[in-house]
């Protein structure tokens, strides 16, 4: 049910469902933890085993706080169930270097 | 269901608007057109067009856009419809037609045959109405046109000539686009759930998530939902098939969904009605197919240097503009989305003085009045019987109120005949064009009131005679001229009112029935015999004889010799009666007569013996008393009476309906008049008006001569209509003649005139 956040190397690891059930929590222990990233925020979701709508909305809420800073972003290593979701919605496991994505920052 | 209402729906306006298109189209072939009326064709056009895509009536769509797309232009041009072209849309308003008509048939999808013929009538409609404006263009040189042509030139779409100069955008892929609101998770549902359900009969060409809607940080609840969807994407589904993928989300998401080459316009105000910044125009037309990646990032490269040059950039819209890499007309055609809109809007306005009612409600509610009539009359009876002058008063009042809501009850299927009359306008055209004849139609009385029952069933036989008229009627330019007429024949068609019934008269002044050759014809076939002697209106009866045709060619439009037995019987089946007159070289006219109404009528109730009948009381002339020394006999054919120094034949009903017992000493005469003729019918007793419910006859009873019908009296009894018209056409003449044979000969009751 729960999602759970383990910081190791400058990676931010999830780990557990990336779902509306416990996607409260895991937006506020996300944004907690990427405040204190400075130039670069990896998130690895190997270990995700679920994700839907309200997980990632989380994800894209992080990539914008990031894009803001001007922080490096990128999700790494996507679980199956993520890179379904991910191909599906047509998204690379780096959003932040397509160049669309990049133009829209400038 | 609701889906098969709406269709309905759609079908009964598709049919309003074609047959307000096709009367707009007949005008402009004359040389009426006006402004005005372009702007009702294309309104018409777009009508269809946009609720046809509602229900991915994919044919109907595809076609109707080429159509709309060229009326549009000759609408920019302000060139009036000319008749060449007005022809040709005439053929598109057809092909529509045959479209919806499939849908009718359950055909939703493409039928080859149609998309066929519906492309060769593109191309010619395309042909005509580019002749058209290229002379304009040529003329006047409009800027506009110019980035339109570079584009399709440069760009090499010229496949669909047509359809680009047309504003439609050349991509073969569908456009879908979702917003979904923010409870959308909190109810359960997973937007990407929905996404993934498309991938099973969609293939995506490209997809954008809009997370525009994000809000900052300390506003995000991670429980609503904040992102939509910008989907490309190619299918075989129909657009209702996709829409269904979200039936689920259906209150909880705007789904807006364009077709392959839809109109630019479609596209701009779709991306108008998106909630996101104009910014994302750009990206958003690359999605739509409209730009490609290049073009918009030359233009956002222009827009950041002109930022930096004057410190303000202009909006992206006009950038592209003016890059020449969005045709102005996408603006253009925006601006014309709003303004129609607020058009339609206006119209619907006035629309909503008048409500659309299904028939059958209609039917029910008479049905219902006919019960209350019926109750009515058997309170009434009963106050009269207990002789309470209070409760009797009341009766009356009541009475009166039912009689009024009756008549307007049945004023609600009152409908003018004009709008029938004019439909004949196009059957005319098009069957004086394929005989080569000149031929107007002139109309009459077009505020003629009749049931709208009577209006739909009368159609057919009213078409089968306009086609007579001309086929047979109508001669050639070159014979008319020879025979000192005008080489333009006239058809008229009149409807009036008469004694209770509706009379339509189809008159042409053609060359008449030829005598000679019906009665050679009639003797072949052995409905005559070779020495009996005719009189004129016996003879051009024949003609209503099954399988009966003089036509010495057959065409493809009559003289099939199946026709003129349909229209009589269909007639008859009416209540109604054909009569016809025919002038060699004058023309010839042919008469219907029809009852007003179906449902109810005002009867005059008798008594034979213990048996009630009705007679229509608008048929019934006068009541006179018989005296025994006046007319008495067993024989029926003897039976005459001298009425005011002429001729009156009688009918008695006991002996007409075997009824047993003696006549009563004293009988009366009702004399009833039918089409010209008098006839009087004996009964026993004169018992008052009253309003029959009629109650058809089961079909056990449909050989029964004479019986029109039959009704339930206020005492709960039942009473039988005459079938005057039958009964008058049963009396043989009051002068026993030669042609008595003939008559009884011909059985099918032929209306003779007196």
């Amino acid at each position: 049910m729960a999602c759970e956040i383990e910081q190791k190397d400058g990676l931010i690891r999830l780990r557990g469902e990336m779902t509306i059930y416990a996607a409260i929590e895991l937006a506020r222990q996300l944004f907690d933890c990427i405040e204190g990233k400075k130039r670069r925020c990896q998130i690895d979701l190997s270990e995700v085993s679920e994700i839907d709508t309200a997980g990632l909305q989380v994800l894209l809420m992080a990539k914008r706080a990031c894009e803001a800073r001007k922080t490096a972003f990128a999700l790494v290593s996507p679980s199956p169930a993520v890179a379904e979701c991910f191909k599906l919605l047509r998204m690379s496991e780096t959003p932040a270097k397509t160049p669309r994505r990049a133009r829209r920052s400038s | 269901m609701s889906q098969d209402s709406a269709l309905d729906t759609f079908i009964t306006e598709s049919s309003e608007l074609l047959r307000d298109m096709e009367s707009v189209l007949l005008r402009c072939e004359n040389g009426e057109s006006d402004a005005e009326s372009i702007n009702e064709l294309f309104r018409a056009a777009h009508t269809i067009k946009g609720s046809a895509g509602l229900f991915g009536l994919d044919p109907i769509v595809a076609f109707t856009h080429v159509v709309e797309s060229v009326l549009d232009r000759v609408r920019e041009d302000s060139t009036p419809v000319t008749a060449p072209l007005a022809a040709i849309l005439l053929e598109c308003r057809d092909h529509i037609r045959q479209l919806v008509d499939a849908v009718v048939e359950g055909e939703q999808s493409e039928v080859p045959a149609l998309s066929e013929a519906g492309a060769a009538i593109l191309e010619k409609l395309t042909t005509i109405a580019g002749v058209g404006t290229a002379k304009k263009a040529a003329a006047t040189a409009p800027p506009t046109s110019v980035p339109a042509t570079t584009r399709s030139r440069a760009s090499g779409e010229a496949q669909h000539a047509g359809e680009s100069k047309g504003l439609r955008v050349d991509s073969d892929t569908w456009h879908l686009s979702v917003r979904f609101d923010r409870a959308v998770l909190k109810h359960g549902m997973d937007p990407l759930a929905f996404i993934r359900y498309l991938t099973t009969f969609c293939t995506f060409t490209g997809l954008q998530i809009v997370e525009d809607s994000l809000p900052a940080r300390d506003e995000f609840d991670a429980e609503a939902c904040y992102i939509g969807f910008e989907i490309g994407l190619r299918t075989d589904a129909t657009k209702s098939q996709i829409e269904a993928a979200f039936e689920f989300v259906r209150d909880d998401c705007q789904l807006r969904i364009l077709p392959p080459r839809s109109l630019v316009s479609d596209y701009v105000a779709l991306i108008r009605d998106l909630p996101e910044a104009e910014g994302h125009l750009g990206e958003l037309l690359v999605q739509c197919g409209t730009l490609t990646a290049q073009e918009l990032d030359d233009c956002l490269q222009a827009q950041a240097e002109r930022k930096q040059a004057e410190g303000e950039a202009p909006p992206i819209g006009e950038m592209l503009v003016e890059r020449k890499l969005v045709q102005p007309a996408v603006l253009a055609a925006a601006v014309q989305t709003q303004v129609e809109a607020r058009a339609s809007k206006e119209s619907k306005a006035l629309e909503g003085r008048s409500i659309r009612v299904d028939g059958d409600k209609l039917d029910r509610l008479i049905d219902l009045i006919g019960e209350l009539i019926i109750a009515g009359a058997a309170t009434g009876s009963q106050a009269r019987a207990a002789g309470l002058s209070h409760l009797n008063e009341s009766a009356l009042h009541l009475a009166r109120i039912v009689e009024e809501v009756r008549d307007q009850a049945l004023k609600l299927r009152i409908v003018q005949i004009g709008p029938t009359f004019a439909r004949f306008q196009r059957v005319v055209r098009d069957v004086a064009r394929e005989s080569g004849k000149e031929i107007v139609l002139e109309t009459n009385g077009t505020d003629t009131e009749l049931d709208k029952t009577l209006v739909e069933r009368i159609a057919d036989p009213l078409t089968h005679l306009v086609r007579n008229a001309i086929d047979h009627g109508i001669e050639l330019p070159e014979v008319r001229k020879d025979a000192g007429k005008p080489p333009c024949g006239v058809v008229r068609l009149n409807a009036y009112h008469d004694a209770g019934a509706v009379v339509i008269e189809i008159t042409d002044d053609g060359g008449g029935l030829k005598r000679d050759l019906i009665r050679q014809k009639a003797i072949e076939r052995g409905l005559i015999q070779e020495n009996q002697a005719l009189s004129d209106s016996e003879v051009y009866a024949l003609i209503f004889e099954p399988g009966f045709s003089t036509a010495d060619q057959v065409t493809n439009l009559s003289g099939r010799g199946v026709g003129m037995d349909v229209v009589k019987s269909n007639v008859s089946a009416l209540r109604g009666t054909v009569e016809i007159d025919s002038q060699a070289g004058k023309g010839t006219q042919v008469r219907l007569r029809l009852p007003l109404t179906l449902a109810i009528i005002d009867g005059f109730q008798v008594g034979v013996g213990r048996s009630s009948f009705v007679i229509p009381l608008d048929l019934v002339e006068e009541c006179v008393e018989l005296n025994s020394g006046g007319a008495d006999g067993t024989a029926e054919s003897a039976l005459n009476f001298n009425l005011h120094g002429s001729v009156l034949p009688l009918i008695r009903l006991r002996t007409l309906f075997e009824i047993a017992g003696k006549p009563e000493r004293r009988e009366s005469i009702v004399v009833v008049h039918h089409a010209g003729k008098r006839v009087g019918i004996i009964v026993d007793e004169l018992l008052g008006e009253l309003q029959a419910v009629i109650k058809p006859l089961s079909r056990l009873f449909k050989q029964l001569q004479g019986i029109g019908g039959s009704t339930i009296l206020g005492s709960g009894k039942v009473a039988l209509i005459l079938d005057v018209p039958g009964l008058v056409e049963r009396t043989k003449p009051a002068h026993p003649g030669p042609h008595d044979a003939v008559q009884s000969g011909m059985r099918g009751a032929i209306s003779t005139r007196a």
